[in-house]
């Protein structure tokens, strides 16, 4: 009898724990539908506002976009306008100092043109004074051979060794008066 | 300096000839036999120059000095560089050197050169005094054209 009241109390025991394991089970079953429900909604909403800010990133990047855009193609021309002014003036400059840099080559190439002829017609003159005076002492000294040999022929056989003496003579004593020998 | 001297030696050929002579005859005042004073002097002197140096001394040391006098004075006679046309004779000699010692200097002896292109007449050197008293000169200055001064 105890036996059987025992395993009567065990089942009843078991009965009812079962009960309440299905209980809580039951109530934890809807307590993660509520939170699965709450979840998706976040979720929801999330992905809303998640769409909406890149909406609004889009435009706001279109509208850089297109601002960007326009201030390039600006700037790209005030960049070609700007690099066409120093072009300019740096071609004005070229051109200034080309004329200036010609003029001053012109000059000096002149003046060095000048300056060679200059020394050119100086060497030119000294090189025929040279000459005319070499051609003048030869003219003299042939001049001066043929006297002395035209004299030598003819003094040399019409002055004897007295007159040579006397001559010698002649020579000193004018040495003395002249010369204070 | 003895007037016989002056007779012998009218050139520089003449003085340097007497010069050697004395030389040789001093060198002989202390040697005998060949080399001896007496010897040399009738071997190896011209006889004119052995006129003077005959004269008879006391003693060798006099004879000595009296020859080394002469020497000094002969070094110390005064040239008369003469550049000649022609081969002076003796007689152009004397006659040349005869003049100058009466009318420049006693003491004056006669060194010539002869260059046939002077022509004539002579250049004279004297003293550190020059003359081209030539006729080839005289010449030169008759034919000389000057050139025309170049304007400055």
């Amino acid at each position: 009898m105890n036996t059987d009241l025992l395993a009567l109390l065990a089942i009843i025991f078991l009965s009812t724990t079962l009960l309440a394991t299905l209980t809580g089970y039951v109530r934890l079953q809807k307590k993660a539908r509520r939170l699965q429900g709450e979840e998706d909604a976040i979720r929801a909403k999330a992905h809303q506002r998640a769409q909406n800010i890149l909406e609004t990133a889009q435009d706001a990047a279109f509208q850089i976009a297109s601002e960007a855009i326009v201030k390039s193609e600006d700037n790209k021309k005030l960049v070609q306008e700007k690099l066409e002014d120093v072009a300019n003036k740096q071609l004005r400059e070229y051109q200034k100092m080309v004329h200036s840099a010609s003029s001053n080559i012109e000059d000096q190439v002149a003046k060095n043109i000048e300056l060679k002829m200059d020394e050119a017609f100086a060497k030119a003159e000294k090189e025929i004074a040279s000459y005319k005076s070499e051609r003048e002492k030869e003219i003299d000294q042939k001049v001066a051979d043929a006297v002395a040999k035209a004299s030598r022929e003819l003094l040399g056989h019409s002055i004897d060794l007295s007159a040579h003496t006397d001559l010698v003579i002649k020579a000193l004593a004018q040495a003395k008066k002249e010369y204070g020998f | 300096m003895d007037s016989r001297v002056f007779q012998l030696v009218k050139t520089q050929v003449d003085v340097t000839a007497l010069i050697n002579e004395i030389d040789i005859l001093v060198d002989s005042l202390y040697r005998t036999g060949e080399d001896s004073y007496a010897k040399v002097l009738h071997t190896k002197i011209g006889v004119e120059s052995a006129k003077l140096f005959s004269e008879a001394h006391d003693d060798k040391e006099t004879r000595k000095q009296s020859l080394l006098q002469l020497k000094s004075d002969l070094t110390n006679l005064v040239p008369l560089r003469l550049t000649l046309a022609f081969y002076p004779t003796p007689e152009s000699v004397d006659k040349i050197v005869t003049w100058a010692r009466t009318n420049i200097d006693k003491a004056v002896i006669m060194d010539y050169v002869v260059d046939s292109t002077i022509l004539g007449g002579a250049i004279i050197e004297y003293q550190g005094k020059y003359a081209d008293l030539s006729l080839r000169k005289k010449l030169d200055e008759s034919f000389f054209v000057p050139p025309p001064s170049s304007p400055s």
